[in-house]
């Protein structure tokens, strides 16, 4: 069974190349530029994704806050986020929001690659 | 008195006249004109030959000497037989201006006797001591004829020396003892001493005068108690004068307490009291007898430098300005004022207040209402205003209310200045880049002290050094901003750099993937460097990244308990720090359990790591090895390679640096990894040390402390 993932960044290339990397892969992925329609996590079936890549500072609106509202729904609660930034130190802050996974910016596609594979055991 | 002696040398034929008229002794006659004559006459004359006082009778407006007794001769100096029967004018003739001849005469005129007093003369050579000083005390008596006119002079003169020389030596004694006196007046008023004695037992205070005077007294006005002197006491300081004395007492000490006082005219003192007391048989104090000295300028001038001192410290240690100056304030009350406040002019010329104290907090949110309801006339042509126009300070050593009166606008104004009761005051400028930028006021009130051109001089002191620390303090504010921008650019500026390096990275990465799946393996290879060089600059933005957060003192610090053998083989076996070049060894003990940020510690670990590598390009090997010892928990890392002469040991650690050496120039970077490594190290509470000789290698040293500052049991 493909698995679901949601990549959310507001930079379209890195959006691209992660998308690339996913499919390339073995994933299904859906990309989205921005934080707002992260809560409308949704496929146009109905699905939710089994996994999200999140980045922290997305223009209009923080990550953290998508993250921590995700992980208080209970139909959301269990999919795993993995969040990215160019923020070496934002790692201890996505902790306390509920973050599976943290990986600074810029990373090797194989730490990436391991950070999902992690969770999607 | 040179002409007595003339006067009394004064002689003249006797007419006669002197029989049964003298007005001494009508019957007297002088016996050596003719002794026979009468018993009665011939007594008289024995008398006065034989009186205790040297006497001589002139006969006539000549003068003529008719009788000379022993003591007579003595005195002139000529005997009897050279002034008998001759004028005195001819005998004598000395007379000074012929004035005691004159007086003689005219004595024919009036008939009123003459008294002329002590007489000064020395000692004739019938004396005892010729030529010493003698007086005479000289009597002149007419004598008169049976009509009642003059018909002759007797003269009476008595020895006074020895009166005169004991009078004399009591007047020197009193002299030297007025100039005494005068002396210790002088003293006591130039050293402001004043005596005082106390009957403890009948509590009874006996001021001198000079002690009533220091406290404004006039003399005789403080004859009270004991009670009477502490009520003139300042209230601050009667409980500690109290203790003072009474365990002074105990102790059977001197009493030596510094207090102030307020005198008569409400103005304030400072005093030393020194006393010594009598105590009696059963022990108890009798009297104390002592001293107050008026120590008001010391004191002042005491408090005037510990409080400039004070400031100073304050303002050269801190640089935030508007606090600083707020502690001068707090700490100038009550040292050198009751109030002092501190107005700045903002950048739109209003006057702030920055700084407004008081004694009593309440009066200050009164001031601060007061200085709402009234606020400074900026076109007042005295006060604060003024001195911010002119740069000169002003001093006002003592304010009266003609002076409230003068400078108020309205009655509510004069009504409130009134309620503030001024003593004294004084405003002094702040400067800044040569204008004038703000005012300290200082006012005393309660305490009454009146402020002077040395507390001014203090005051102008003061101002100047809070100018500079102002200046300072804006220069900073100004370097800070900058260096806050900065900081807040480069933050930015390596966030930006990241995400273009992110994808630039990542699609290198897909790329090179594809070209493995092709067996493309020149295009694998070329994507491998390309790949690298990505991960320098990924370095080098983290170094700006990390530079600047320590520099701004904000480098994240995680917080974590990890093992540092565990972390130090991780980075050794790391893909980032090996290379085919090298092989990294690692001798290591057991876990060593560390509490700290241990991404930060293995970023130290590996860029030790790294640099043993690129500094010995001609090795193979890296030596790491990981001891406990004591307290510390210890990372070597020790390459074979080119080394660094031991004048850049110090210089390593250096933000920026390069050794400069032209044979080593091939070694490229920013200088700024172990500058990194060692802030986070201390950050840590330990070090890093570097060994090394040129040509031979060199050991770096990670210390870091062990938890709870002991060594962790094995």
């Amino acid at each position: 069974m493909t698995k679901h993932i949601l990549v959310v960044d507001d930079d379209p290339d890195i959006l691209d190349a992660i998308e690339w990397l996913l499919v390339d892969a073995g994933y299904e992925v859906r990309t989205s530029d921005k934080g707002d329609s992260a809560e409308n996590l949704r496929d146009t079936n109905g699905g939710l994704p089994d996994l999200i890549i999140l980045d922290v500072l997305l223009s209009g609106k923080d990550g953290r806050t998508i993250c921590r509202h995700l992980k208080s729904r209970p139909d959301t609660r269990g999919i795993p986020i993995v969040m990215i930034s160019a923020h070496p130190g934002a790692a201890g802050s996505v902790r306390a929001v509920g973050a599976d996974d943290f990986v600074a910016k810029p990373f090797d596609v194989d730490v990436l690659l391991a950070a999902v594979e992690r969770h999607l055991r | 008195m040179d002409s007595v002696p003339d006067y009394l040398q004064t002689g003249d034929p006797a007419p006669d006249a002197l029989k049964g008229s003298s007005s001494i002794e009508p019957e007297l006659e002088p016996g050596d004109l003719e002794p026979q004559q009468d018993t009665g006459r011939n007594q008289a004359t024995s008398l006065l030959m034989q009186a205790p006082a040297a006497i001589a009778v002139l006969r006539g407006p000549n003068h003529v000497f008719e009788l000379v007794n022993p003591l007579y001769e003595r005195m002139v100096g000529r005997k009897a037989g050279d002034l008998m029967g001759r004028p005195g004018r001819d005998v004598l003739p000395r007379v000074t201006d012929g004035r005691m001849w004159e007086i003689l005469d005219r004595m024919y005129v009036t008939g009123e006797p003459y008294d002329a007093g002590e007489v000064e003369l020395p000692r004739s050579q019938y004396d005892d001591h010729p030529g010493e000083l003698s007086w005479y005390n000289i009597v002149s008596q007419p004598t008169f004829d049976h009509v009642g006119a003059v018909d002759g002079i007797l003269l009476h003169a008595v020895d006074v020396t020895e009166q005169v020389r004991s009078r004399q030596r009591v007047e020197e004694l009193v002299a030297e003892l007025e100039t005494e006196r005068a002396r210790l007046s002088l003293g006591q008023r130039v050293g402001k001493i004043g005596t005082f004695d106390r009957d403890v037992v009948h509590d009874r205070v006996i001021w001198a005068a000079d002690l009533e005077a220091l406290y404004g007294y006039e003399p005789g006005e403080l004859q009270g108690s004991g009670r009477d002197w502490m009520s003139m006491v300042y209230p601050d300081d009667r409980l500690r004068v109290r203790d003072s004395i009474a365990r002074s007492m105990s102790e059977r000490q001197p009493i030596h307490v510094e207090f102030r006082i307020i005198r008569k005219d409400g103005s304030s003192a400072w005093m030393r009291a020194d006393g010594m007391v009598q105590y009696g048989e059963d022990g108890s104090a009798q009297r104390v007898i002592g001293v107050n000295v008026d120590i008001t300028e010391r004191k002042l001038a005491e408090d005037n430098l510990r409080f400039l001192s004070n400031a100073s410290t304050l303002l050269s240690t801190s640089l935030d300005y508007d606090s600083t100056l707020n502690t001068v304030a707090t700490l100038a009350v009550p040292n050198v004022g009751d109030w002092c406040s501190i107005e700045m002019l903002d950048p739109e010329g209003e006057l702030q207040s920055v700084a407004v104290v008081h004694k009593d907090p309440e009066r200050v949110e009164w001031a601060r209402e007061l200085r709402a309801q009234s606020p400074i006339d900026m076109s007042s042509p005295q006060g604060l205003p003024q001195v911010l126009r002119s740069g000169n300070s002003e001093l006002y050593p003592h304010i009266t209310d003609e002076m409230l009166v003068a400078s108020a606008r309205d009655e509510r104004e004069l009504s409130l200045a009134r309620s503030l009761g001024m003593t004294s005051a004084m405003i002094v400028p702040i400067w800044s880049g040569g204008m004038p930028i703000g005012g300290i006021t200082l006012v005393t009130t309660e305490s009454r002290r009146r402020y002077t051109e040395t507390d001014l001089a203090m005051a102008e002191e003061l101002a100047s050094r809070a100018s500079l620390a102002i200046d300072n303090a804006r220069l900073y504010r100004q370097a800070q901003t900058a260096l806050a921008l900065r900081d807040e650019f480069i933050s930015i500026a390596s966030h930006e750099l990241k995400t273009p390096v992110t994808s630039l990275k990542l699609y290198a990465q897909m790329v090179g993937r594809q070209a493995l799946r092709k067996g493309d393996d020149a295009t694998v290879l070329q994507l491998s460097k390309m790949e690298s060089q990505v991960d320098k600059l990924t370095k080098l933005i983290a170094n700006l990244l990390d530079v600047s957060k320590i520099e701004a003192g904000k480098l994240e610090h995680q917080v974590e308990e990890f093992d540092l053998v565990e972390l130090v083989r991780e980075v050794a076996e790391s893909p980032k720090a090996v290379d085919e070049s090298h092989a990294v060894w690692v001798e290591a003990c057991d876990p060593i359990v560390l509490t700290g940020d241990r991404d930060r510690i293995g970023q130290v670990i590996l860029n030790l790591l790294a640099n043993a590598i690129k500094y010995s390009p001609n090795s193979e090997k890296v030596e790491m090895r990981v001891l406990r010892d004591g307290m510390t928990a210890t990372v070597d890392v020790h390459d074979f390679g080119i080394g660094i002469d031991p004048r850049f040991h110090n210089h390593v650690f250096d933000r920026f640096f390069q050794v400069a050496d032209p044979e080593e120039r091939t070694f490229p970077g920013l200088g700024l990894g172990l500058y990194i490594s060692r802030e986070i190290a201390r950050r840590h509470g330990g070090d890093i040390t570097v060994d090394s000789t040129k040509g031979n290698g060199s050991t770096f040293s990670l210390v870091l402390p062990l938890p709870g500052g002991a060594p962790q049991a094995s």
